[in-house]
């Protein structure tokens, strides 16, 4: 594999992480094992989905900042 | 200034780093068993990730006075990443070597802390908050309906008028969209 094919199928990964993700909130207990198998696959997939669960956090936690979100709110109107 | 007054002034900056103190001992105590949880899921070892509770939360002691600090949770998970793999580099030189001393792994000295840590976790939160003003609106409100007011998929939806599919379609790209902004540190 080329190296940008390697990107692409990590960007690939990083895809389905993200989805599996964003669901997690709201899965059924089948969707739950079905995540659970994908993260135990294959260490990359558990190491994509670690690192955007962190962003995820981060960016919640960003959020207590009130100055930030008076101007998110602002934009979003 | 009179005496009494300097006596007030030299009273408040007193209350201040009280009150700083008190906000940063708050903070640690409420995440240290989060901290513990998540040393535990990285390292796999209960009595490693004790120590390096322990490390860390005595590392955090730096920035105890520190008003400049935006926030001491992501600094606390910075400086607990940076132990971890702190670590894994000691054991691999361990086993390169046998004669390394253990004393490697051994806590650093206060004044030792790398201020690294403090610049790599600011560069990074910085980065991430360019991300999240830069989402689309939609985008950035679906997350922040989601993540900060806490609201579930079906109430986001409602509110913003769109399917669930579409609000998870919103959140996933949006972390990617950080991924993207604060550079691929998987792991």
């Amino acid at each position: 594999m080329g190296v940008s094919a390697m990107a692409t199928e990590n960007e690939r990964l990083a895809e389905l992480a993200a989805d599996f993700l964003a669901r997690s909130r709201d899965e059924t207990p089948a969707e739950r094992q079905a995540r659970e198998a994908w993260l135990a696959e294959d260490p990359r997939h558990l190491r994509l989905y670690r690192s955007l669960e962190k962003l995820d956090k981060d960016a919640t936690a960003l959020l207590d900042d009130p100055e930030l979100r008076a101007l998110l709110k602002h934009n979003s109107e | 200034m009179s005496q009494h007054d300097r006596h007030l002034a030299l009273n408040e900056l007193a209350l201040d780093a009280k009150r700083l103190r008190s906000q940063f001992d708050e903070a640690m105590t409420a995440h240290r068993d989060e901290l513990l949880k998540y040393l535990h899921r990285r390292t796999r070892d209960a009595e490693l990730a004790a120590d390096l509770t322990q490390e860390t939360l005595s590392r955090m002691m730096v920035y105890r006075d520190n008003s400049k600090v935006e926030s001491y949770e992501l600094l606390m998970y910075r400086v607990a990443h940076n132990l971890v793999l702190e670590h894994q580099r000691a054991r691999f030189r361990r086993h390169a070597s046998d004669h390394v001393s253990l004393s490697v792994v051994g806590p650093l000295r206060a004044d030792e802390t790398p201020v690294d840590e403090i610049v790599d976790a600011r560069m990074s939160l910085e980065l991430l908050k360019r991300a999240l003003i830069g989402l689309p609106p939609k985008r950035r409100l679906a997350f922040m309906l989601s993540r900060f007011e806490g609201m579930t998929y079906p109430e986001v939806a409602a509110r913003m008028g769109i399917s669930v599919k579409m609000v998870e379609k919103h959140i996933s790209k949006a972390l990617l969209t950080f991924r993207a902004a604060v550079g691929e540190r998987d792991g």
